[in-house]
């Protein structure tokens, strides 16, 4: 007892320091380092970006305007079989300025710099041109971080637009990410768009994902296809923040899918058999359209 | 002294204040320089990044703060600097253990906080990048079921681009904070 009272005499304040630190750790780290993310926005202000260049963004834009050309080619071919056929509308999002990337090596993340303060919630969905960027797992007043679809660890429920196969896409931290289709022999070829199928927990069905450009059938289970992610992730400077709601998931409304055997070929988009052969991952734009 | 007035020296100014107060001041600076370090980490500049890879500033804390110090209090600055880098990525897998890891290392490797050691740092973060790195793609690959052909490939990338500028780097943080808390030391109260 004389030992312990006779440390503490000489310790107490490393002892209450350390308990401080600690626990002002702990603290910083449940709030998912909150204030950390606004004070690196508030140091970072002066660097912040004015309005896109569209010059940049051109290229991107195009890719995605084909993507949903394609998809909505598609739509429309197994709509008029449905009554109830809801016409698809732009939503509105809020811009946001992409004002950081990971904070570590290892997850693919971007920071915004726009807030609950702006209306951005937990779970919004981040689109830029070119089509999906992720979705929003943490929010602070004036920043939100986004997990990309680029992350090994986000899985999205994907639909091929020519065939309406089904599949989980991966991402592989870079500009690719991997596909595996649920049936053993899925109808695709390099150069088919990717969308967000309607079993897609967190999106909703029909965003413009990327392009296949190649495929692995030799794969035991399902076949994987390595898919080239239409948006530029890397150098992503504003995105839109479209916020998760009903609304959202209603204009974005899947058709019912296809049977996947015979019968979704023939009506799908007769244009789509035009598509060009494998191109190089950098020009996957198509001169046919 | 000799006639000639010097220029008052920050020691001697400290040394003028109460123990209580100079430990403050220390606390503020050691807190508020890994704070600095975890909050600038989604920074993306020119020459701080290479391949999308980013500095490992609070892994350069890390290893500044273990130099000359018990194996016991590096290891709880690993911890500290670790639970800061969960909050601002994902909680699992987490940091704590790679850089715990890098405090211990550090702490045997210098154990006295010799000039020498100060000008090895940049060695020093090189390498324990690397045991840093391994830990967090051990984790992802044994424990968070991530494919671990996947992860290894990204490891060798991410560790090798994280090294060179982490290690290029790291005298910004450790030359200042070395200083400091050499000062610190010689007023008595590190």
């Amino acid at each position: 007892m004389y030992d312990v009272r006779r440390w503490w005499g000489r310790n107490w304040l490393k002892a209450v320091l350390a308990v401080a630190a600690l626990g002002l750790a702990l603290g910083v780290r449940q709030s998912r380092a909150g204030f950390l993310v606004e004070a690196y926005r508030a140091l970072t202000l002066p660097l912040h970006l004015g309005a896109p260049s569209q010059s940049d963004l051109a290229d991107a834009r195009v890719r995605e305007l084909q993507q949903r050309l394609e998809e909505v080619e598609s739509r429309n071919a197994q709509l008029q079989t449905l009554l109830n056929y809801r016409k698809t509308l732009p939503v509105e999002g809020i811009a946001s300025p992409v004002i950081g990337r990971s904070a570590d090596r290892w997850w693919q993340q971007i920071t915004l710099g726009r807030g609950t303060a702006d209306g951005i919630q937990q779970g919004a969905i981040v689109m830029a041109p070119g089509g999906v960027v992720g979705r929003v797992t943490a929010v602070t007043p004036h920043t939100s971080r986004v997990l990309l679809v680029s992350d090994p660890g986000s899985r999205i429920g994907i639909s091929v637009t020519r065939s309406r196969y089904m599949g989980y896409l991966r991402g592989k931290s870079d500009r690719t990410a991997t596909v595996e289709f649920f049936d053993k022999l899925p109808d695709v070829k390099p150069g088919d768009a990717i969308v967000t199928s309607a079993y897609s927990q967190f999106f909703p069905a029909g965003l413009p994902i990327g392009r296949i450009v190649a495929i692995d059938t030799k794969k035991s289970l399902a076949p994987e296809a390595v898919v080239e992610l239409s948006a530029p992730l890397s150098t992503l400077e504003w995105v839109t923040v479209l916020p998760h709601s009903p609304e959202l998931f209603q204009q974005f409304q899947e058709p019912v899918p296809a049977t996947p055997s015979g019968s979704g070929n023939p009506k799908a988009n007769p244009n789509s058999g035009t598509n060009p052969a494998p191109k190089p991952p950098a020009t996957p734009r198509t001169a046919t359209n | 002294m000799n006639g000639i007035k010097q220029k008052p020296q920050l020691r001697d100014i400290l040394d003028r204040y109460p123990v209580l107060v100079q430990v403050a001041i220390n606390v503020a600076v050691s807190a508020g320089s890994l704070l600095l370090c975890a909050t600038l980490t989604p920074l993306r500049l020119p020459g701080l990044e290479l391949l999308g890879v980013g500095v490992d500033w609070p892994l350069i804390w890390v290893v500044s703060w273990s130099v000359g110090r018990p194996w016991w209090v590096a290891i709880f600055g690993g911890v500290v600097a670790g639970l800061l880098q969960d909050g601002m990525t994902e909680f699992w897998p987490s940091h704590v253990w790679g850089l715990a890891l890098v405090a211990l290392l550090t702490a045997r490797i210098h154990q006295r906080a010799t000039t020498t050691a100060w000008v090895m740092i940049p060695l020093t973060t090189f390498v324990l990048v690397a045991v840093s790195e391994t830990t967090m793609a051990a984790q992802f690959a044994y424990l968070y079921g991530r494919d671990a052909g996947d992860v290894w490939a990204l490891h060798q990338k991410v560790t090798l681009c994280s090294a060179i500028l982490s290690s290029l780097w790291s005298p910004v943080v450790s030359w200042p904070l070395g200083r400091w808390w050499r000062m610190m030391e010689s007023l008595g109260n590190r």
